[in-house]
């Protein structure tokens, strides 16, 4: 069930209207939305509903023991093995195939060839944010950030939440979990904030990603050896804006969703390319997944305590390993390492401490590309073609169009606009009548239904 | 909950019951009004979803009534403004870099009068 069709709509309509009419039974409500929450997953594939299933009452199981034992190698021994079994099915599911395919060029280079034991495993959808939400519960509970004893029911919630289930944001336990524990209530600004958001990111995937993608990315970025400089200079920056506005449009519709049904989730994007250095970057792009490598992963290993070479070595690894974490190929791997490396540069030469100029902005947007390049090709080969195809470079303009043109600098133009507009807008529109509210989303959704070509592509975060 | 700087104010939910109601009324009949109006002045949605769809008993309902309606929205013309939105879209889409460049001015003439 993607979120930009009218299936979604119709699920969205009931299940806002049911959970609004059990807003005095909290626990009533909670079930209805844990039984949406399989519905939308299930849409899928229903036979991983038993896989979340079993991850959320394992983590829920995990989550009681180590909150009722006290601090001792035991107890650390139960973390482990929580951890080991959410990364187990992660690993499993989303790495056996590279790992074995791996294996067995290695073994073949130094002629010791084996039949290994290749399976097709289908990666179920989500698999990646919701395995880590369940990492954030066992850590939260740890840290004694969240409460050990939250209900079977919550803790299902919590990981099965369908407004963030295949796409994030990454939810954390500490964040979700105590709005559970009251029914929630809602304000009219909530209200406001959540229907621009929705309509907002209807927009962006809709009418902005959809046509750049089908334009030009998609074309180019398939054979780009055919096409020359300025169509593959423009794919790559369609490709900067097309990302862009797909997964920040998933992280809008659920902020969006879940408002509406009375709960918060945090930012998940603030204008990355308005970044002038790479760790601003980091701060507005993903920043679920950035500030979850943050705080359960680059801090663990030891943070910038122990000096520069140590700093140096842990964000290397939490950013390879965040490269990874997106998908089982060595080019995710090389985008981590490149942004890894401008990290560690920026911190090297003092340039994100340094005064930051509009300089900065570009040549953090171009080395961001330039690892967009990667992140979106299918293999090293057609990046090297993309990056070292000089023979094209002189051919006529092929598929780049005025419009195509324009959507690009429509969608770099996005982070020209007022950083807190939506949320000012919502503010002032929660002042108006109902009636009003309604004939003005109505009217942004008509011209949005005109404009979007017709069917809709799958968010390009679903694969991850 | 903590703070962070990723949060939105707006989130604030009344500590007063009245005031929740009174906004949950408002989202009502938000809604409510919402999904009239998409069905009066966009059918043409219904009856894509409808056409996407496997056909069974409710589809095809759904398909046929909102077919009947689209047509007798397109006689009181009342599909133009989106007929002319789509139509300029498509335009949009078709241009090429000739016809968008200024048009070069004829070159000055060499001879006298």
């Amino acid at each position: 069930m993607l979120f930009p069709t009218l299936t979604f709509g119709i699920f969205f309509v009931l299940v806002l209207s049911f959970a609004w009419a059990l807003d005095r039974e909290n626990g009533q409500r909670k079930l209805l939305l844990l039984a949406a929450s399989y519905i939308f997953y299930g849409w899928w594939d229903w036979r991983f509903c038993a896989l979340l299933a079993f991850s959320s009452i394992a983590n829920w199981a995990f989550g009681r023991i180590i909150g009722a034992m006290p601090a001792s190698p035991l107890r650390a021994l139960v973390i482990v093995l929580a951890i080991a079994v959410n990364l187990g099915i992660l690993g499993f599911f989303k790495y056996y195939g590279f790992f074995i395919e791996n294996v067995g060029e290695a073994l073949a280079m130094i002629g010791w060839e084996r039949d290994l034991f290749l399976m097709q495993i289908i990666l179920p959808v989500g698999i990646s944010f919701y395995t880590f939400q369940g990492i954030s519960y066992i850590i939260d509970i740890k840290r004694g950030e969240a409460d050990h004893r939250a209900s079977l029911l919550d803790a299902m919630l919590y990981i099965s939440f369908f407004p963030q289930l295949v796409a994030g944001p990454i939810v954390r336990a500490k964040d979700f979990l105590p709005q559970l524990t009251r029914a929630p209530t809602i304000s009219r600004a909530a209200v406001s904030l959540g229907v621009l958001l929705i309509l907002w990111g209807l927009f962006k995937k809709s009418v902005i990603a959809s046509e750049i993608a089908t334009g030009i990315v998609d074309p180019v970025f398939f054979a780009p050896g055919e096409y020359g400089g300025i169509d593959r200079l423009f794919a790559v920056y369609g490709y900067a804006v097309q990302i862009y506005c797909d997964f920040s449009a998933y992280s809008d519709i659920a902020i969006g969703c879940a408002a509406l049904l009375g709960y918060r989730f945090n930012r998940n994007f603030d204008q990355p390319y308005r970044a002038r250095s790479f760790q601003d970057f980091w701060r507005r792009w993903h920043i679920s997944l950035s500030t979850w490598l943050r705080d359960y992963l680059y801090k663990p290993l030891g943070g910038s305590r122990g000096g520069a070479l140590a700093t140096n070595r842990n964000l290397m690894i939490t950013m390879l390993l965040g490269g990874l974490w997106h998908g089982a190929a060595w080019t995710f791997l090389v985008w981590g390492l490149i942004h890894g490396l401008a990290l560690a540069t920026e911190r090297a030469l003092g340039l994100a401490r340094s005064g930051r100029s509009v300089i900065s902005l570009v040549i953090t947007f171009h080395v961001v590309c330039l690892a967009w390049i990667l992140f979106r090709s299918p293999d090293f080969a057609t990046a090297w073609t993309y990056l070292t195809a000089t023979d094209t470079l002189g051919d006529p303009v092929q598929v780049l169009t005025p419009f195509l043109a324009g959507m690009i600098v429509l969608g770099l133009g996005l982070h020209a606009l007022p950083p807190r507009g939506i949320e000012s807008l919502a503010g002032a529109m929660s002042r108006l009548r109902s009636p009003a509210i309604a004939g003005m989303g109505v009217f942004a959704f008509i011209l949005i239904d005109a404009l979007r070509p017709a069917g809709v592509a799958p968010f390009i975060y679903f694969q991850f | 909950m903590q703070d962070d700087p990723h949060r939105d104010r707006l989130y604030e939910a009344p500590d007063d019951a009245r005031e929740h109601q009174r906004s949950r009324l408002w989202l009502s009949n938000g809604v409510a009004l919402s999904l009239l109006l998409v069905a009066v002045f966009n059918p043409v949605s219904l009856e894509r979803w409808a056409a996407a769809n496997p056909p069974n008993w409710a589809v095809e309902t759904v398909r046929l009534t909102v077919g009947v309606w689209s047509e007798r929205m397109g006689l009181a013309r009342l599909d133009e403004p989106r007929l002319w939105l789509e139509q300029r879209w498509s335009d949009l889409k078709a241009l090429d870099w000739d016809d968008v460049e200024p048009e070069e001015d004829d070159p000055p003439s060499t001879e006298r009068q």
